[in-house]
């Protein structure tokens, strides 16, 4: 009775207040992203905090690595790791290729340089025809591909890859055409250089660099304004006008041609084994850190997608998994997300922050549709394809979510990532795969487990049985400040059990 | 029936019409802003046993994964701890809300939206796979 008079009216405020709620509580609550944590050292690791479907089983295989990034496996089947030698916050050590011995030691089989000579990081390694190739990031002197052999000496296949600013040279796979694929990422989140490119390092150490297109770009003019980075002193005096594809400070006009080169910003390529004759595969992506090729002979991508930072903020891109044709296509950076242009302000504006615009006269082709979606800031790095029935889910992509650099990259509401994900490429379904136990699936150092950190990377064993996770170990925000934890990765393993 | 609230004095109706707006409040702030439900949901796997909750999923996987992950908080606020009506989804979907766009029919057809509304709703049903340690 009370209800039948006073309910339309209590129903009526309520859901106008579960509206205003909703809307309030995404705007108010403060960031609480997965790196905001503090974590006490050392890391202790146990399989148990760790949950995958029923019938699989997680082991840990080696600890207190220091910033791994890639595992591979030479013909006997031995397991080897890439360590970083640089991450995020500016942490420099020695870029090292390990064997990881039956117990879980280690052997080192090459090194790079040590700093400030050391020019990592080294993003991922792959074993073909009994040597190893890595992809070496270049923060200081460019990005290579490298040729470890077998008793640590090392060759530069490829080198001079525009590689000093956010993102870095990453991969490699060999294709079925016995090239080498990799990735390079932009050096800037969305193509103009700005104060965030200072904070991340490199526009103090390269003040002159900037993206570069694979081909020729005709530009709209756009040019944003900033405080001056370089200087500090003159910060506010004297502000920085930056255009697309530019160097920090040079204007940009209407209908100016930015010429096109080879090799690029923001793109796959290939080249062949002896390192002669780059080639473009694709061009317009983000940070295509994760490559694979499917068991039917396909090259997917992950492309990490823009963040809310720098000069042309860019909000609510989720990562993305592409298929990529081998036709020098372009794939909308830095005008579109997933196919759609990024000044729609409804979508893509930051709050607070002004609605991007444009920055090409004219597409380069239309950019095409993705073939899956991950949550914003949830860094897909790592993929690779369940190929055997012994583990199951054949034909699926695996993929390794890295986890958000939140607030830095932007903010959110809880962690997202540090998880790994199975897609079905044919429809662009995810589902977890493997995460930590608990209310919410963050980072251990965030929950008090001793679980996964930040999975970076997956690779199936050559018999197909077996999937490694590369756990890169733990970085905390605090402060303005990325801290990432040397000694803190983990190589895991997972297995199906008998059936 | 309708005696009965006439009959009640105007104060003790004026108290429970305030009570009940005050219990819905406390229960819409309290899960409004509530971390989401993801107690062991690690290794959950939708059971899509229908064609609807199969487009449904798509449809969720490309429009609204990204900012709540499996339902729960990432970007956005967690929507597989909270009794939302479908009419309410289905307004929030067309008209967004906050830093949420709005999805236009061109985007999310009238049916795909009844299918994605109905997958919604399974996400705060679905029992979980269970783990293996």
């Amino acid at each position: 009775m009370i209800v039948s008079r006073f309910g339309p009216v209590a129903l009526g405020l309520a859901l106008a207040l579960m509206l205003a709620g909703e809307m309030g509580c995404s705007r108010i609550r403060p960031s609480d992203g997965g790196a905001q944590a503090r974590f006490k050292s050392p890391r202790r690791v146990d399989a148990r905090d760790v949950q995958v479907p029923a019938g699989y089983r997680v082991q840990v295989v080696s600890t207190g690595l220091t910033f791994p990034t890639g595992v591979t496996f030479d013909d006997q089947g031995r397991a080897y790791v890439t360590e970083s030698g640089y991450s995020y916050g500016e942490k420099w050590r020695p870029a090292r290729l390990v064997r990881i011995e039956d117990d879980g030691s280690k052997t080192i089989i090459a090194q790079s340089n040590p700093s400030p000579w050391n020019n990592g990081p080294w993003n991922g390694v792959t074993f073909y025809q009994g040597s190893f190739y890595v992809a070496e990031g270049g923060e200081m002197y460019g990005g290579r591909i490298l040729r470890i052999h077998m008793d640590g000496k090392i060759d530069v296949v490829v080198d001079h890859l525009p590689s000093f600013g956010d993102h870095h040279t990453n991969g490699p796979v060999i294709g079925p055409d016995g090239m080498i694929y990799f990735g390079q990422g932009t050096a800037t989140n969305s193509g103009i250089v700005g104060a965030d490119n200072a904070n991340q390092g490199w526009l103090n150490r390269f003040p002159d660099f900037h993206d570069i297109p694979a081909h020729d770009v005709t530009l709209r003019g756009e040019n944003v304004t900033s405080t001056n980075a370089l200087d500090v002193s003159q910060a506010q005096l004297t502000p920085v006008k930056t255009g697309a594809y530019s160097a920090y400070g040079v204007w940009t006009w209407p209908g100016e041609v930015i010429p096109g080169k080879v090799p690029c910003t923001g793109a796959v390529m290939k080249v062949p084994l002896n390192g002669k004759g780059l080639e473009v595969v694709a061009w317009g992506l983000r940070n295509p850190y994760g490559l694979a090729f499917s068991p039917d002979g396909q090259l997917f991508a992950t492309d990490n997608s823009y963040d809310v930072r720098g000069a042309r903020p860019i909000y609510g891109t989720g990562d993305l998994l592409w298929k990529l044709n081998d036709d020098g296509r372009w794939y909308g950076w830095p005008d579109y997300f997933a196919g759609e242009v990024v000044s729609n302000r409804d979508r893509f504006q930051a709050p607070g922050t002004a609605a991007p615009k444009k920055l090409l006269a004219v597409d380069p082709n239309p950019p095409p549709r993705p073939d899956a979606i991950f949550p914003v800031h949830s860094a897909a790095c790592g993929l690779d394809f369940s190929h055997s029935q012994d583990f199951g889910y054949v034909n699926q992509a695996f993929v390794a979510e890295f986890g958000d650099l939140a607030p830095s990259t932007g903010k959110v509401l809880a962690p997202v990532g540090f998880q790994i994900v199975r897609v079905d490429v044919k429809t662009g379904v995810s589902q977890v795969f493997a995460a930590n136990r608990g209310r919410k699936i963050e980072p251990a150092s965030k929950e008090h487990g001793r679980g996964l950190e930040r999975p970076i990377a997956v690779r199936f064993d050559p018999s197909g049985k077996d999937l490694y996770v590369v756990d890169f170990g733990v970085i905390t925000e605090r402060g303005g400040k990325t801290n990432p934890r040397p000694n803190t990765g983990v190589l895991w393993r997972i297995t199906r059990e008998a059936r | 029936m309708k005696n009965g609230v006439a009959k009640m004095p105007e104060r003790v109706r004026t108290f429970v019409a305030v009570a009940i707006a005050s219990a819905m409040l406390v229960t819409i702030f309290s899960t409004g802003c509530a971390s989401s439900r993801r107690d062991a949901v690690v290794a959950r796997q939708v059971n899509v046993s229908n064609r609807q909750l199969e487009i449904g999923q798509r449809v969720f996987m490309a429009e609204c994964n990204q900012c709540h992950p499996g339902g729960a908080a990432g970007l956005g606020p967690a929507i597989n701890n909270k009794p939302i009506p479908g009419f309410v989804l289905r307004f929030q979907v067309r008209h967004g809300l906050g830093a949420m766009p709005k999805f236009g029919h061109s985007q999310i057809s009238s049916e795909a939206l009844s299918d994605l509304v109905l997958y919604v709703k399974t996400l705060r049903h679905e029992p979980m796979l269970v783990a293996h340690r």
